[in-house]
């Protein structure tokens, strides 16, 4: 087995120092040919949406190997969770999906609570409803604007969105106190209460907001440049999608109805009225309505949980330091990626023994280089784009 | 979920928060996973690497992308000895999406996946030494220093 392994590339032997390997393109896998010309795109490159880095082989311009590469915004999240009391894990969870922490935030609490027995109280499991759909539509919006960019829309559908994030990054602000970073949903409740005028104002915007999601659609969908670099480019067929773990839009693109919100469903999920919206070519395009699809069925969750909010606590009783009984727990929940898990063992102390996060994107960049395989050059960077990934969820 | 259990000799199974939980014994992973999954849990979510201090353990969740199945999950586990590089077979045949997950615990943990098709290191620097998710790694703080970025650029 050892020797299959490339010596400098064995965890716990260690390269010696000046063993620049991330240069070297042999421990990647790639061959050298003189037909071939090997490419690398990124780590620094407005397409690949942080640091990453894909190592691509072209015969002229369609690619033949892809290889990704990753760790450059490694922060070793995971050991400083294990150092950390469980209250301050929170804030290491802020930092993975910069996009929509609150959805992190959410898992890691969720996980604690099946650890320690906490039950939630009404008005608290509503404000993270509320605060959780429209970290989903910011996230979404972020994924659909940038997604146009890679498409060479040039802009336009990118300061749309952006338009429409700020909208929802004010309101956030309002039971966070912050734009980014919020830490929000903290184990046992939610950190604040939301003052009064956030549900006159969350009104409005869902009032005003579907119409912006027909703009969009309007912008984009119709736009026939816009089809022809994306109906067709990136299929994953559904027999793909399972074998390859994938979760979120990008698994509801390939025709599979599952979502942990009706799979699994956690909080209070399973008393509103919405569905699941799948599409069926598995194609960046379906990726694409997906997202705006989900935006549209957040919009009618928000506004059954705005309707139907209680009074009360927003805080379980509970002591100033956690000391959970031991223990493990995993939950999950639908985060915009996809399915965000948390694994947790207690030992008993204000520390958590382990302390590890399931990344939708990590996983779902698994079948990236399978699926580039094949296509134009410029089509991989589409479809890296319909994969919505965050580097710092991939890297933690 | 007995039918599953007959056919891996020496397994154990409890009820844990709604999911079943399965302990098999290391050499038997690749066997479970098979069975489980013609048993309809296609959908491997997450493998989670343990230290235990006197031995390593793998935990698989698993559930099914058809979720009206019972149960919900399952979760497998198995102990592996706690030494350098212990070897375990490599479950990316049956889901090839376990490919970054092994990766990953096998340069944070340690654990040296045979059939992987593609074992290297993932997030860390490739001139890292030792695996930093076990309990008694100890940080090199000469490493992590900026010292190292200054000579390298003289």
């Amino acid at each position: 087995m050892a020797d299959t392994l490339i010596q400098g590339l064995m965890p716990g032997r260690g390269a010696e120092f000046g063993d620049t390997i991330f240069e070297s393109f042999d421990t990647l896998g790639v061959v050298e040919d003189e037909n071939l010309l090997t490419l690398n795109l990124g780590p620094q490159h407005p397409s690949t949406h942080g640091v990453f880095r894909m190592v691509m082989q072209l015969q002229g311009e369609t690619v033949i190997a892809a290889t990704p590469v990753m760790g450059y915004l490694h922060r070793s999240s995971e050991k400083l969770g294990e150092a950390r009391t469980y209250n301050h894990g929170t804030v290491l969870t802020d930092r993975m999906d910069y996009l929509s922490p609150i959805t992190t935030n959410w898992a890691y609490a969720l996980s604690i609570e099946r650890l320690t027995g906490l039950v939630v109280p009404e008005r608290a499991e509503y404000l993270r409803v509320i605060t959780g759909e429209l970290s989903r539509i910011q996230s979404h919006l972020v994924a659909v604007g940038t997604f146009g960019m890679d498409v060479g829309t040039y802009g336009t559908p990118l300061l749309y969105a952006l338009r429409e994030r700020e909208a929802v990054l004010d309101l956030l602000s309002l039971p966070t106190g912050v734009r980014m970073n919020p830490s929000y949903i903290r184990y046992g409740g939610v950190a604040r209460d939301a003052p009064p005028e956030f549900f006159p104002q969350l009104e409005r915007f869902l009032r005003i907001f579907p119409s912006k999601i027909d703009e969009y659609e309007a912008v984009l969908a119709g736009n026939e440049v816009f089809r022809n670099r994306t109906v067709g480019v990136g299929m994953i067929p559904p027999e793909v999608a399972r074998a390859y773990s994938v979760t979120g839009p990008i698994l509801r693109a390939s025709g599979i109805e599952y979502d942990v919100r009706r799979a699994e469903p956690y909080s209070i999920y399973d008393r509103f009225d919405w569905d699941v919206p799948v599409h069926y070519n598995g194609d960046c395009f379906d990726r694409y309505m997906v997202r705006l699809e989900e935006m549209r069925q957040s919009t009618r969750i928000l506004q059954q949980a705005l309707e139907s909010i209680p009074e009360g606590d927003i805080r379980a009783k509970m002591g100033k330091v956690l000391r959970p009984p031991k223990g493990e727990a995993y939950a999950r929940i639908e985060g915009p990626k996809g399915e965000i898990g948390f694994y947790l063992i207690s030992d008993g102390t204000v520390n958590p023994y382990r302390y590890n996060c399931r990344p939708p994107s990590f996983v779902n960049l698994t079948c990236l280089a399978q699926i580039a395989v094949g296509h134009k050059l410029a089509d991989a960077v589409v479809i890296l784009g319909s994969f919505d990934i965050v580097m710092g969820e991939v890297d933690r | 979920m007995q039918r599953v259990l007959d056919a891996i000799p020496d397994s154990s199974w409890q009820w844990r928060h709604g999911y079943a939980e399965i302990k098999v014994p290391s050499a038997r992973i690749l066997d479970a996973a098979r069975s489980l999954k013609d048993a309809g849990f296609d959908y491997l979510s997450f493998i989670t690497e343990v230290d235990w201090q006197d031995r390593l353990e793998l935990v698989y969740h698993l559930f099914a992308y058809d979720y009206r199945s019972q149960p919900l999950g399952v979760i497998l586990r198995a102990d592996l000895p706690r030494v350098d590089l212990p070897q375990v077979a490599s479950v990316t045949p049956v889901w090839p999406g376990a490919e970054f997950l092994e990766r990953e615990a096998f340069e944070m943990m340690g654990i040296s996946f045979l059939g992987h098709p593609d074992l290297r290191r993932i997030l860390l620097p490739d001139d890292f030494v030792g695996f930093p998710m076990r309990r008694d790694f100890e940080t090199d703080f000469e490493y992590i220093t900026v010292k190292q970025l200054v000579h390298e650029s003289d």
